[in-house]
């Protein structure tokens, strides 16, 4: 086995284990290797024996277990066995408290148990957010049913006056011509007629510039303003 | 050597063999000098190295050196409180067993 073999190997078994671990184990073993030059090679691959006692060295210190191995004449004696589950505290307690935080509940963390656990709390949760949710749709149904007939009148508005205009021109004129017939009969009144129906005629005619004018320049831009306040929300969430 | 070498010993031999070096060293090096002293098989170190990294013991830092990017690593302040801890256990252990040894000469 060279060290290309070694290390894919290695890079093969570490898996399973976070990528940044991963990356930072096989940055030291590439490092490793460079430092000791090509030379020396095969002299390190025998003393680090085999890429799975490796793997098994890095996955060990992983789990923060001490490794309770023995440096002894013979070298180092722990590393054939498979790995031990259980962590054995030894009476140096001193530097290592923290190490041993980081085992056995880290791999128990896994993304569909927490999935679960939100579900859970969701549905058990769900006579507190059900009504609240409830309340809110309600209230922004409320409000754009109010905003709609907000807008319905603000709309009705220059068409009525159109309409009242243009009756108010009609009576206007129709006075007026009363007013010319009665001059011969009674001038007085006659007089007082056509001033009434030139009033008349008048403002219904400035009413229903107005609305007519209200109708083309206002309410096309305030339906546009309507629509789009109540696309909104759905085109946010298709995410722009 | 008859006697084993347990976790915290290889620690304190660790951090004692960065702490040489100011400007920081490099894990074959660090190897090459822990073995000076005991046996052990070269991929021993990486944990070690990694979980004094992760106790806030050891810094590391990479730094170009003959065209590629090597890893070095550094004690921090909290590493050397711990290696004095360490060296001030060891000194306290060792008088102990030397006391015993030679019986009693150094009980007061």
């Amino acid at each position: 086995m060279n060290r290309v073999e070694f290390m894919s190997r290695l890079e093969e078994l570490l898996a399973e284990i976070p990528v940044s671990e991963r990356e930072e184990a096989i940055a030291y073993y590439t490092d490793y290797f460079n430092d000791a030059g090509v030379e020396n090679e095969q002299e390190v691959i025998d003393s680090l024996g085999t890429p799975e006692r490796v793997a098994d060295t890095i996955k060990a210190g992983l789990g923060g277990k001490v490794i309770e191995g023995e440096f002894t004449e013979t070298g180092y004696r722990n590393g054939q066995e498979p790995v031990k589950e259980e962590v054995t505290v030894s009476e140096n307690g001193t530097g290592n408290e923290n190490s041993k935080d980081y085992s056995k509940q880290r791999p128990n963390e896994n993304p569909i148990l927490k999935v679960i656990l939100y579900v859970l709390i969701a549905v058990l949760l769900s006579p507190i957010w059900m009504p609240i949710i409830g309340t809110v749709f309600g209230i922004l149904v409320a409000l754009i049913a109010i905003l709609a007939t907000a807008v319905l009148c603000v709309a009705l508005i220059p068409v009525i006056a159109v309409v009242v205009g243009t009756a108010l021109v009609i009576a206007g004129v129709f006075t007026f011509i009363v007013g010319i017939i009665k001059l011969f009969v009674a001038p007085a009144a006659a007089v007082g007629l056509l001033g009434v129906g030139l009033l008349l005629s008048g403002g219904g005619m400035l009413a229903t510039v107005l609305g007519l004018w209200i109708i083309v320049k206002l309410i096309p831009p305030m339906i546009r303003g309507f629509v789009n306040l109540c696309r909104k929300p759905f085109s946010r969430k298709r995410g722009k | 050597m008859v006697f084993n070498t347990g976790a915290a010993l290889l620690d304190a031999i660790v951090l004692a063999v960065v702490s040489k070096e100011p400007e920081g060293t490099y894990g074959y090096k660090i190897t090459q000098e822990v073995r000076q002293v005991i046996e052990l098989s070269e991929s021993t170190l990486y944990p070690v190295l990694r979980r004094l990294q992760k106790d806030d013991c050891l810094e590391v830092y990479d730094m170009e050196c003959a065209g590629r990017n090597r890893r070095y690593y550094k004690v921090t302040e909290r590493g050397s409180v711990q290696l004095r801890l360490y060296e001030n256990e060891w000194k306290k252990y060792s008088q102990k067993i030397t006391g015993m040894f030679e019986g009693g000469i150094n009980n007061e």
